[in-house]
């Protein structure tokens, strides 16, 4: 259904979304806060692409937007699917929907809050599976789920065991075997490990990636680390709010960091802080207002009069793309 | 140099139905006058459990053993009415996670402020308490302090908010200023902000900082020294620079290796890990808390508990480390 490139596996094409800021009868009148101003990307097939930035800078709900957890208010994605197939999710049924949410994985940020405390294990994984047209029934599942748990490095005896009884590390192991167990082709990961300890941090980063191989998956990564993100993805586009600002292959981002808040975000790393960081505080960005020019204009060194219009977002070497008048190198 | 706190065998346990919950298994450090000590750990280690048994904000039921002194005056002894109040305002001070959470939504910020500040100077008025608020926002470098004084809570971003509160706390000029994972919950450009902040005002003012937080890297910038805890014990002492290059002990290195350094990437790095989770602080195994997850575990690390020692390292500041069998090398 479209021209779209050949490797594609997922594509959000110039996606909006606001949200009004008053609830109920004065809600189309009020102010609104403007979350997601027109953001395109793609995800090549089997590639961990990166989404960095800020709280409140919009990566939780471009995630989102990404399986219809919201509807979005302009723009479109485009799901190219392991069978040739091409969707927009704009037009699918709610039976649709459903399908590609077998196919699309969402594992959240927090595993205490993300895993319903009364179920047993065994459940948790199959509520969704349950539902949809490849449940196998109950002993197959049971059966998927015990290799589930093997997988994630878990113990299949304690699928009758309950959340409360397992760790921080072990529940979002538990949240990624719920995800897989449907046998998704995309995942998408918001913040999965940022409230873990850092000695299970690593445990969880390596287990993605040796199940990306396995199941031969491609994957989201929401962050707001950059030193993680270059290390776990294949690519990274760095976001503020709402918009794009720098979008580039992994490696070539740790080089070299061209838009003034990329390099803000890498001098912010503890072991390369110096005494020439600002230090002062500084105002955040209103996303109550309309963006107008550059999404960072406010915050940045390097501004000119001109940063006042939107700086088009254009490839300037191969593979990376930025929206800055002044980059930094 | 003088010193400021020292801790001698600090024992903390709650009784609990479960069993007694040990969160720490004697701890003990000593800290100068206007030094940054870096306390590091997981979960569960007793990093916060440590400067809460110093503030006396455990409850009565904690049974504490050991002894704190804070310019050599016995903390544990200090009585509740009389004398905890002006030790937990003029002398010490405390910043916390969640900055948004630590504010009354209903007070104006001179009200916050009016209220504190009026504990330090009573015999002032309003306006030379406010007078007060503007230099102490000013310090802590918030734009616009006279008008910021009439906003609330919600108009603040996070790191705003914890600036204020080290403003707050800098109230009662204290002489320590402990800080509880004070940038855990900020975004990483405000964090680096914060680190900046609150080594300005640590050289201003002379005042002494305990950095609690989970994260080394983040430590070994800010503090002069670094304490690593594990299981309710502390494993390594150290220069904050040697611990960073050289960490001895088996559980610092693992933490250290375990956050990936920037510029590595996953198709031609490895990133290390620490296998296993942290002890139970319930029933703890016999021995060294880190000998189940540790690679050069040796046979005698499980029987029993390795002392503290001071390692001799050529250099002028100690290392003390709980280990029989460390690192000898530096990194890489």
């Amino acid at each position: 259904m479209s021209t779209a490139c050949k490797d594609c596996h997922l594509e959000l094409k110039d996606l909006k979304i606001r949200f009004p800021l008053e609830a109920g009868l004065f809600a189309r009148y009020g102010r609104f806060v403007y979350a997601v101003n027109g953001v395109s990307l793609h995800l090549k097939r089997g590639e961990t692409y990166g989404l960095v930035g800020e709280s409140g800078c919009g990566k939780t709900t471009l995630a989102r937007l990404a399986v219809q957890m919201y509807k979005a208010d302009g723009g479109e994605v485009l799901f190219h699917g392991k069978d040739g197939e091409s969707h927009s999710l704009m037009d699918l049924k709610k039976k649709e929907l459903f399908d590609y949410r077998s196919r699309v994985k969402y594992i959240f940020q927090d595993p205490a809050r993300s895993l319903n405390p009364r179920m047993n294990i065994y459940s948790i994984l199959t509520a969704g599976y349950r539902q949809s047209s490849a449940w196998p029934g109950d002993s197959a599942a049971r059966q998927e789920a015990e290799e589930m748990m093997v997988t994630v490095g878990l113990n299949p005896e304690d699928l009758d065991r309950r959340p409360a009884d397992f760790s921080g590390g072990q529940r979002q192991r538990i949240s990624i075997a719920r995800a897989l167990i449907m046998k998704p082709e995309l995942l998408i990961c918001d913040e999965v490990v940022s409230a873990l300890d850092v000695s299970i941090q690593s445990q969880i980063l390596n287990l993605l990636l040796k199940l990306k191989d396995k199941f031969k998956l491609t994957m989201l990564f929401i962050a707001h680390d950059l030193t993680v993100t270059t290390y776990f993805c294949d690519r990274i586009g760095v976001m503020y709010r709402g918009k794009i600002v720098e979008e580039a292959p992994a490696r070539d981002l740790a080089a070299k960091r061209m838009h003034p808040y990329t390099n803000l975000l890498y001098n912010s790393i503890p072991s390369r802080m110096d005494e020439s960081l600002e230090t002062e505080g500084y105002e955040p960005f209103d996303s109550t207002q309309p963006l107008t020019g550059c999404p960072f204009y406010h915050r940045c060194s390097r501004r000119q009069e001109d940063c006042l219009k939107p700086p088009e977002f254009r490839e300037v070497e191969l593979g990376r793309r930025l929206a800055c008048f002044y980059p930094v190198t | 140099m003088s010193q400021l706190v020292e801790i001698k065998d600090l024992h903390i346990t709650f009784p609990l139905r479960r069993g007694a919950l040990q969160a720490l298994r004697g701890m003990s450090y000593t800290m100068d006058k206007g030094e940054i000590l870096g306390i590091v750990g997981e979960s569960g280690s007793g990093k916060s459990v440590s400067v809460q048994a110093m503030m006396r904000l455990l409850p009565d039921y904690t049974q504490i053993e050991g002894s704190i002194l804070f310019e050599g005056e016995d903390v544990l002894a200090l009585d509740r009415k009389k004398e905890l109040p002006r030790f937990r305002s003029s002398k010490t001070a405390m910043i916390f996670q969640e900055p948004g959470r630590s504010f009354d939504p209903l007070y104006s910020m001179e009200k916050t402020f009016r209220e504190t500040l009026r504990l330090h100077y009573p015999a002032e008025t309003d306006e030379q308490l406010k007078a007060r608020a503007v230099e102490l926002l000013r310090e802590v470098q918030i734009p616009q302090p006279e008008e910021r004084l009439s906003s609330y809570p919600h108009q603040f971003s996070g790191g705003q908010l914890q600036r204020i509160m080290i403003a707050l706390a800098l109230a009662g000029n204290p002489r320590l200023l402990i800080a509880d994972e004070p940038t855990t919950a900020l975004d990483v450009t405000i964090q680096a902000q914060i680190i900046e902040l609150l080594l300005k005002l640590r050289k201003k003012r002379d005042m002494g900082i305990i950095f609690i937080s989970h994260d080394l890297d983040l430590v070994a910038r800010i503090a002069d020294r670094i304490l690593v805890l594990y299981g309710g014990l502390v494993m390594e002492e150290a220069p904050a620079q040697q611990l960073y290059k050289q960490p001895a002990h088996p559980y610092s290195r693992g933490l250290l290796h375990a956050l990936p350094a920037f510029g590595t990437h996953y198709s031609t790095d490895e990133l290390h890990t620490i296998p296993g989770t942290v002890p139970n602080p319930i029933h703890p195994e016999p021995g060294c808390p880190f000998a189940p997850r540790c690679s050069r575990v040796q046979k005698e690390c499980t029987e029993k508990i390795p002392d503290l020692e001071a390692l001799n390292t050529g250099e002028s500041e100690s290392v003390k480390l709980r280990c029989i069998n460390p690192y000898k090398e530096g990194l890489k």
